[in-house]
């Protein structure tokens, strides 16, 4: 990690922010912007960053935005959200849009500089509340215009749905911690590609595209 | 009704080919004999002159006598003009007028006869006539009547039999057909003889004309002894022809001692025979709805075309009047029954047979109580033309009020007000919780109904099945469509009335359910803009809390700030929900108490239900358990000092309960009860749960249970 972006319009978030990602990664080089007109002027003039954490929240607009632009135009970028909320309103559509991660910004620090090593090593959280979405999203009901989940990665969603933490889910299921990681990974991936792939559709249909 | 198949249809067509040949050959017969040109009629037991086309003799004028060519010459006689053979004093009557027509219908053969009158001023004339063949323009309108009624009723029969060849019933029906055409052809041969027919012809239709009515009355006891159930195995059918066929010859063989002991007398058995099998039917359908609309359909159209062939044929005759209508015509009347039998068989809205079953009862019984009357008052003394107003006055007043208090007593009695019904329709439109809501709408259903099946029918549309056996109620809202079977606990059909009430009930319930809908989704814009305003500014501030506290070091402070914003979350996500399964609950609140604890360095055991379950709770019950149980962690982590912490969660068929326990210094000494505790005591309460603080050694403990039935009110 060697840049990152952090996207709040509260001060005291900001540099709570900031330490965590200090604290996090060493030698790091930060931008701090207060809404995403400065995010998006200051994307356009420097390289993409390494890292964002992004707050949803913000004056001119929700973060969700500045991540599906991200996702779009520099899909190496790490992109979290930093948030109050962790209700499914509020996360869901951020993820959807490419976010691999969340956390809670009230979280005792080394909380999230655990949470983000986490992130960055290829282990994102995964709460009951977005497992039980991710399982109502991937219904084989819905047209299989995207790629589904695997029989596995449904599992690993139904025990994480039910209060399991990952580490008792890989147990349960046999399989190695940096497995299971693996599948949440992908199950974000998939998240991402088949929001992509809806929103294709809907721009076919109405004759955008 | 079922789709004729080809094959059914080219057997129809013949035989209706054949039927036509029948009447062709009628025709036909009835044209080769040789007439006077003119009607005569039988008037106050003399023969009078009815139409003349050429003229010759006045109308109204007495005939005497007939002579022929040959010199022999006849007396008229009123009896031989009579219309049909089927009764006579005696048999030596029989034979006489069997002569006389065979010496009058010489005569018509002979060459010129001369025909001997009596003018209006008392003298004799006499005039001449040539009888010519019959041409077909004077055949009667009542002959082409007859054969075409029978055709038809004929014709009905094969249709129906056609339709569902499988049935013993219609196969029967179809066979009465036959002797029905033949006896109905016979009989409108016989009486549109002009005068006289050849004795030897004559003979022969009378003797195929009783043969057909005796064969006719015994199909018919064999349909009532067949449909809707065997009363007995098939071949006890055949000692109807075992009975009948004897009795017919011993009345042909003269063994009998007067001809109305023969065929009359064989047709009044047959009748009661058939009365006492449609009885049996009756009592064997009790419990087939189905079956009984059927024999009711049967009972009401032979009761309805016998009744009226009664008071147009045989209660004027029994009054010494002329028949009100002559039996050519009155054959009409078995087309009504035919068409009812045929509906019946073929099972046409069977269920809508008990209101025309009443009609019809209800309009004959009135017809009977104005006759009844009528004839009394004739016998008090009055005159005709009096007593029939003056019954039919009484009739009236006494008939109207009669039949709406039956009318009501019997057809409406079944179906409950609807506007009885309203306060159950709002509470099941208003019930909380999709199962409680079809809960009591089943038991609306079943209440008004009865059924003895009942089971949801998704995707079915409302109305009728099944000839009205089973009955789809139109499902409104998150109520799927119901099917109900055997309706009355079996003993009744569904009717059309029953239909439309059903759906009525549905589109009401469905106008309620809108109304809470749309309340309260205006309740839940409401609440969710209040929390929009109110999160934006507490998050924020919450959270600024928390990051301070952090930073100073002050984990309490923090942890407090962290668990009042997600007391914040909580209220900002339940809002937007109806009901949590407990489940969902359960992984939420493990969740963020492993977070927690781990955050203040303390090891968790947490114990989940030992069975799944589907229960749900409401959003405050919800919100309620979550803010005991965060009460309940923040307490051991502020105030407990202790090192593990075991969560306990249990789900039983009464109750769901969780404990907090601790390793930590236990309770006070003085147990000073802090704001927490009467907090959380007070939210237990409002949920009729039971909230207990237990010291251990060490440590303490926390139970919490509630009823399940708490948690969706």
């Amino acid at each position: 990690m060697k840049t990152a972006l952090i996207l709040d319009d509260v001060a005291d978030s900001q540099i709570w922010l900031s330490q965590a990602l200090n604290t996090a990664f060493d030698g790091l080089e930060l931008h701090r912007s207060g809404n995403l007109a400065e995010a998006r002027a200051w994307l356009a003039a420097n390289s993409a960053p390494d890292i964002a954490l992004i707050d949803l929240g913000l004056p001119d607009g929700s973060g969700v935005e500045l991540i599906a632009e991200l996702n779009r135009s520099a899909p190496k970028t790490l992109s979290i959200v930093a948030s109050i909320f962790d209700d499914n309103e509020h996360l869901f559509p951020a993820l959807r849009a490419g976010a691999q991660g969340y956390l809670l910004k009230d979280q005792p620090l080394p909380q999230i500089v655990e949470l983000l090593k986490g992130i960055a090593d290829g282990r994102p959280p995964l709460s009951p509340a977005i497992a039980r979405k991710l399982l109502g999203h991937f219904q084989p009901t819905q047209q299989p215009e995207y790629e589904q989940l695997t029989k596995r990665e449904s599992e690993v969603l139904r025990y994480i749905a039910k209060g399991m933490t990952l580490p008792e889910t890989a147990r349960i299921l046999g399989i190695s911690p940096h497995t299971i990681s693996g599948y949440a990974k992908n199950i974000y991936r998939k998240l991402n590609i088949s929001s992509r792939a809806e929103a294709a559709i809907t721009a076919r249909s109405l004759g955008i595209i | 009704m079922q789709m004729l198949s080809k094959r059914p249809t080219y057997l129809l067509l013949l035989l209706w080919v054949a039927c036509l040949a029948v009447c062709a050959a009628a025709v036909w017969l009835s044209m080769q004999q040789n007439w006077l040109g003119l009607r005569l009629a039988a008037v106050d037991g003399k023969v009078q002159m009815v139409s003349d086309p050429q003229q010759r003799i006045p109308q109204g004028e007495e005939v005497l006598s007939l002579r022929g060519a040959d010199g022999t010459s006849l007396e008229l006689d009123a009896s031989d003009l009579i219309d049909n053979t089927d009764s006579f004093p005696s048999y030596p009557d029989k034979d006489e007028f069997f002569a006389r027509q065979d010496a009058l219908s010489t005569i018509l053969v002979s060459g010129e006869v001369r025909l001997r009158w009596i003018a209006q001023d008392g003298s004799e004339r006499v005039a001449a006539v040539i009888p010519q063949p019959r041409v077909l323009g004077s055949i009667s309108t009542m002959f082409w009547f007859t054969l075409a009624v029978a055709s038809l009723c004929f014709l009905i029969a094969c249709w129906v039999f056609l339709l569902r060849p499988q049935e013993w019933g219609t196969r029967i029906f179809a066979l009465t057909g036959i002797p029905l055409l033949i006896g109905s052809v016979t009989s409108a041969m016989i009486s549109e003889r002009a005068l006289a027919m050849d004795a030897h012809w004559l003979l022969m239709l009378d003797r195929i004309n009783s043969l057909a009515g005796v064969s006719l009355g015994a199909t018919l006891v064999a349909l009532f002894m067949s449909y809707p159930r065997m009363l007995f195995a098939p071949k006890f059918t055949l000692w109807l022809p075992a009975i009948y066929l004897p009795w017919w010859l011993a009345d042909q063989f003269r063994l009998l001692p007067a001809p109305d002991w023969g065929v009359m007398a064989a047709i009044l058995s047959e009748l009661v025979l058939a009365s006492v099998f449609a009885m049996m039917q009756w009592r064997r359908t009790s419990n087939q709805p189905l079956e009984r609309a059927a024999i009711r359909w049967f009972i009401i159209s032979v009761l309805l075309g016998c009744s009226l062939f009664a008071f147009t044929n045989i209660i004027p005759r029994l009054f010494g009047h002329p028949d009100l209508l002559i039996q050519g015509y009155a054959i009409g009347f078995f087309l009504i029954m035919y068409i009812g039998i045929a509906l019946g068989l073929g099972r046409y809205r069977l269920f809508d047979m008990d209101e025309w079953a009443y009609r019809v009862l209800l309009w004959v019984a009135g017809a009977t109580l104005v006759l009844v009357l009528d004839a009394l008052l004739v016998i008090a003394g009055l005159t005709f033309g009096i007593s029939f107003g003056v019954s039919l006055l009484l009739g009236g007043w006494l008939y109207f009020p009669l039949r709406q208090r039956l009318w009501q007593h019997m057809v409406n009695q079944r179906t409950p007000r609807f506007e009885s019904l309203l306060p159950e329709l709002s509470a099941i439109a208003f019930a909380a919780g999709s199962s409680a809501q079809q809960g009591y709408w089943e038991a609306l259903l079943r209440r008004i109904y009865e059924p003895l099946e009942l089971h949801t029918a998704q995707g079915e549309a409302g109305g009728i099945r099944d000839d009205g056996l089973g009955m789809v109620v139109p499902g409104c809202g998150e109520l799927p469509p119901m099917y109900l079977r055997h309706a009355g606990h079996g003993a009744r059909l569904f009717s059309s009335r029953d239909a439309t009430f059903s759906a009525s009930l549905t589109h009401a319930l469905e106008r309620m359910m809108g109304g809470r809908h749309s309340f309260e989704e205006g309740a839940t814009q409401e609440r969710q803009r209040i929390y929009r305003d109110l999160h934006d500014d507490m998050g924020a501030k919450l959270l600024g809390l928390a990051i301070s506290a952090e930073r100073a070091n002050l984990n309490k402070e923090a942890d407090l700030a962290r668990s009042a914003l997600q007391d914040l979350r909580d209220v900002v996500s339940r809002s937007t929900h109806t009901a949590t399964p407990i489940s969902d609950l359960l992984a939420d609140w493990r969740m963020e108490t492993e977070q927690r604890v781990r955050a203040a360095g303390l090891t968790l055991e947490w114990r989940f239900p030992e069975q799944d379950s589907d229960i749900v709770a409401s959003p405050e019950a919800a919100l309620n358990m979550s803010r005991i149980l965060r009460e309940a962690i923040s307490n051991v982590l502020h105030h407990a000092q202790a090192g593990h912490l075991r969560i306990h969660t249990r789900l039983d068929d009464h109750h769901f309960s969780f404990s907090v326990e601790d390793d930590g210094i236990g309770l006070p000494e003085r147990a000073t009860p802090h704001r927490g505790m009467s907090g959380m005591r007070a939210r237990a309460a409002s949920m009729d749960a039971t909230l207990q603080w237990r010291s251990l050694e060490p440590g303490c403990r926390v139970d919490f249970s509630v009823p399940l039935a708490a948690l969706t009110p």
